[in-house]
C-alpha cells in the first residue's frame, strides 16, 4: 500500500530529534493555553509565527499544529474542574464534565476526555491519509475559474457553519478581502491603499491584525468582566482510572464523536467548536435516557471531546490538499507555510512529501505525547488554574506585543495592532464575528489573481465560471448552501443547533 | 419616523458603509480596466460596492426588525490596554525590552479598576526578566534587550 510507504516517509521525517522536540513544545504550549481561559490557540499561534522564521518548515508546522490540537486536550481539564471552558471547543464539556467532577468522578471524566481525544486523534490522522491524496489529485485538475469558485464555496460554507448573522459575516469576509489587497498590485505595480506608508507596500502585515483582533480584544473584554476567583476541584493522578463501567458507557460515544468530528472538521468553517456542539447534541439524541445529561453523563464528555480533537486533525485536509483554509487557525497555518515559501495546495504532497507526511505523522506522535502530558501531569495543570487573571493578562499582552514587534522592530506595527484591536472591539460590540475577516484577508490576493486569470482566459466573459464543469459544480454547491439558510425550515434548525 | 430597532445591526451598517465608501474614495486613482484586462482598481471597487450593498441591506433591516442593544463599552480597560500597546512600540527602540516590559505591565495594570502599584511593579519586573531570557536569549529574536538599538 502506498499509504504505508508514505507514512514511513512521514515518520522518518517527523521522528528526528529536532522535530520531536518542537512537537513536544507545541503540545505543552497547546495544553497550557488550553487549560488557561483567556488565551486561545489563535493568538498563541500568531505570537509564535515570528519565531518560526528561523526554523525549518516541517519543525515550525509540527509545533504550530501541536498547539492547535494540544489546546483541545487542555481545554477539557478546565471545563471539567472549574466549570469554565478553557477553549471554545470545550464549552459543552462543562455541562456534564463539571457535574461528574462534583460527584467525585473528576478522574474518570479527565481520563475519558484524554483517552477519547487520543483515539479520535489517531482516527483523524488515518482520515487525512485516506482523504488527502484523492482530494489533492482532484485539485490538480483545477484551473483558475475552478479555484475562484472553490474559494467562493469555501468562504460561503465557512460563514454558514459559523454562528451569528450570515449577512454580516459575508460583509466581514469582503472587508477581509479588501484589506488583503493593501500593498503593491503584482500585475500593474500600482500601490493600493498604502497612504504613503512604506511598511504597507508589501501589504498589510498579518500579525498586527490577528493579534490585535483576537489577542488584545480578548484581554479588553475579559477585563470588563469582574475578576472572579476560580476554584478548581482537585484531581490526583491515582484517581485517574476510569472504571470498567465508564469504559463500557463511553466507548460508543467516543466512536460517534470521532466520526462526526472527523467529517465536520473537513468542511470549511467546520472545525472544533461546531464538532463538539454537534457531538453533544447527537449524544443527547441517541441516549436511552436523555434526562441524565446535565447531571454528569459520561457520554456528554466522551463524545464532544473526541469530536473536537478529530476535527482539529481533519481540518488540515482542505488546507493541505486544496490550499483552502477552513477557519482562522488554518489561515494562520497557511500564513506560516507562506512565510517558509511554501504555497499550500495540492502541489505540497508531490513536491514536499516529507513535509506533508511528516506533519501527518507528527500528529500521531503529538497525540501520544498529549496523553502523557495531560494524564500523569494533571497536577501541574491544576496548579496553573489557581493563577488569577490579573497576573495572567499582562503576560499575555506582553507576549502579544513582542510577537508583533519582533517581525520587523517597527513601532508603526504597534499602532496598527492597537487600531485593529479597537476595530475588533467595535465589531464584537456590534455583533460581527472577526474570524471570517481573517479568512478573507488571507485569500484576498489569491482570489483576485484567479478572478483576473479566469477573465483573461474568457476574454472578459463571466460565463466561464458556469461553463467549466468543476467550477459550475462548485458554484451550484455554493448556491445550495445559500439556499439552506434562506429556506425558513432549515434556518430554524440552524438556530436551534446553535442554541444548545 | 424612522426608529432604530436593532442598534447592533444599525451600527454594523454604518461601519460597512464607511469601509465601502473609504474603499471607493481612497481607490479613486486606481485604474479600473475592463473585465478581460482587470486594472488594479477592478477587484477593490467590486468589493467596495458589495460591502456598501450589504451595508444598505443591513441598515434597512435594522429599521424594521427588532434586535439586541449595544452593550455600553467600558472606557478604562480599552484605553489603557491600547495605550500600553502603543507605548510599547515607541519605547522599545529607545530603552529596550527590559524597561519597556515593566512600563507596559504598569500601564496594563491600570486597566483594572483594582490597580495595585506594588503588585504590578513586581509582576512587571518578573515578566520583563522572563521575556528577555525567553525571547532575546532563548529564541534569539532580534530585539533590543537592555537599551535601544
Amino acid at each position: 500500500m502506498d499509504v504505508f510507504a508514505n507514512l514511513a516517509t512521514g515518520f522518518g521525517a517527523a521522528a528526528t530529534l529536532q522535530n520531536l522536540w518542537f512537537a513536544l513544545i507545541g503540545c505543552v504550549l497547546g495544553t497550557l493555553i488550553g487549560v488557561l481561559p483567556g488565551i486561545g490557540p489563535i493568538p498563541t499561534i500568531a505570537i509564535l509565527l515570528p519565531v518560526t522564521y528561523g526554523l525549518n518548515p516541517l519543525s515550525s508546522l509540527v509545533m504550530l499544529a501541536g498547539i492547535y490540537y494540544g489546546a483541545q486536550y487542555g481545554g477539557s481539564t478546565t471545563s471539567i474542574l472549574v466549570n469554565m471552558p478553557g477553549e471554545a471547543s470545550s464549552i459543552v464539556t462543562c455541562i456534564d464534565g463539571h457535574q461528574m467532577a462534583k460527584q467525585g468522578r473528576a478522574g474518570s471524566a479527565l481520563a475519558v476526555a484524554a483517552l477519547g481525544s487520543f483515539f479520535a486523534g489517531c482516527v483523524g490522522t488515518i482520515f487525512i491519509c485516506a482523504f488527502a491524496p484523492p482530494l489533492a489529485a482532484l485539485a490538480q485538475q483545477f484551473n483558475s475559474p475552478d479555484y475562484f469558485s472553490l474559494m467562493v464555496l469555501g468562504l460561503i460554507t465557512a460563514v454558514v457553519l459559523a454562528h451569528g448573522s450570515v449577512i454580516k459575516a459575508i460583509a466581514m469576509i469582503l472587508i477581509g478581502l479588501l484589506f488583503g489587497l493593501v500593498g503593491t498590485d503584482v500585475n500593474s505595480g500600482a500601490t493600493r491603499y498604502t497612504f504613503g506608508v512604506s511598511v504597507l507596500w508589501d501589504g498589510l502585515d498579518f500579525l498586527p491584525m490577528v493579534i490585535g483582533m483576537f489577542g488584545v480584544v480578548e484581554i479588553i473584554r475579559n477585563l470588563e468582566q469582574p475578576d472572579v476567583g476560580r476554584s478548581a476541584i482537585t484531581a490526583r493522578f491515582r484517581d485517574l482510572w476510569p472504571s470498567m463501567k465508564d469504559f463500557h458507557d463511553s466507548w460508543r460515544a467516543v466512536l460517534r464523536g470521532t466520526g462526526l468530528g472527523a467529517l465536520l472538521g473537513i468542511l470549511p468553517g467546520g472545525g472544533v467548536v461546531l464538532a463538539s456542539f454537534a457531538a453533544y447534541t447527537v449524544e443527547k439524541k441517541v441516549a436511552k435516557d436523555p434526562s441524565r445529561f446535565g447531571k454528569g453523563a459520561i457520554e456528554g464528555v466522551a463524545g464532544p471531546e473526541s469530536a473536537n480533537n478529530a476535527a482539529a486533525q481533519t481540518s488540515f485536509i482542505p488546507l493541505l490538499t486544496l490550499g483552502l483554509p477552513s477557519n482562522a487557525i488554518m489561515a494562520l497555518m497557511m500564513g506560516a507555510m507562506m512565510i517558509q515559501g511554501i504555497q499550500p495546495g495540492s502541489a505540497v504532497m508531490t513536491s514536499r512529501p516529507d513535509l506533508f507526511w511528516g506533519l501527518v505523522a507528527s500528529m500521531w506522535i503529538g497525540n501520544l505525547m498529549l496523553v502523557i502530558i495531560n494524564l500523569p501531569m494533571i497536577g501541574i495543570w491544576v496548579k496553573l488554574l489557581s493563577l488569577p487573571y490579573r497576573f495572567l493578562y499582562p503576560a499575555i499582552l506582553l507576549f502579544c506585543v513582542i510577537g508583533v514587534y519582533s517581525t520587523n522592530n517597527n513601532s508603526v506595527l504597534m499602532v496598527f495592532t492597537a487600531g485593529f484591536a479597537l476595530f475588533g472591539y467595535i465589531l464584537v460590540r456590534l455583533g460581527c464575528e472577526p474570524a471570517p475577516m481573517v479568512l478573507g484577508f488571507i485569500l484576498g490576493p489569491l482570489m483576485e489573481e484567479n478572478l483576473r486569470r479566469s477573465l483573461v482566459l474568457s476574454r472578459g466573459d463571466p460565463m466561464i465560471f458556469v461553463q467549466r464543469p468543476i467550477s459550475a459544480i462548485l458554484l451550484v454547491l455554493s448556491a445550495l448552501v445559500v439556499a439552506l439558510i434562506v429556506l425558513p425550515v432549515l434556518r430554524k434548525t440552524r438556530e436551534e443547533a446553535f442554541q444548545e | 419616523m424612522f426608529r432604530v430597532k436593532n442598534p447592533q445591526d444599525f451600527g454594523s451598517a454604518i461601519v460597512f458603509l464607511l469601509i465601502g465608501l473609504a474603499g471607493l474614495y481612497f481607490g479613486k486613482d486606481l485604474t479600473y480596466g475592463t473585465a478581460s484586462r482587470m486594472g488594479p482598481g477592478y477587484f477593490p471597487f467590486l468589493l467596495s460596492w458589495l460591502i456598501i450593498g450589504i451595508g444598505v441591506v443591513v441598515g434597512l433591516k435594522s429599521l424594521t426588525v427588532e434586535g439586541p442593544p449595544i452593550e455600553p463599552p467600558q472606557f478604562r480597560p480599552m484605553f489603557f490596554v491600547l495605550l500600553s500597546v502603543i507605548v510599547f512600540g515607541y519605547m522599545m527602540s529607545y530603552v529596550g525590552l527590559a524597561i519597556t516590559g515593566v512600563v507596559m505591565t504598569l500601564i496594563a495594570g491600570i486597566a483594572r479598576r483594582q490597580f495595585n502599584l506594588i503588585e504590578s511593579l513586581a509582576l512587571g519586573v518578573g515578566l520583563s526578566i522572563a521575556c528577555v531570557f525567553i525571547f532575546v536569549y532563548g529564541l534569539g529574536q532580534p530585539l533590543p534587550a537592555w537599551w535601544g538599538e
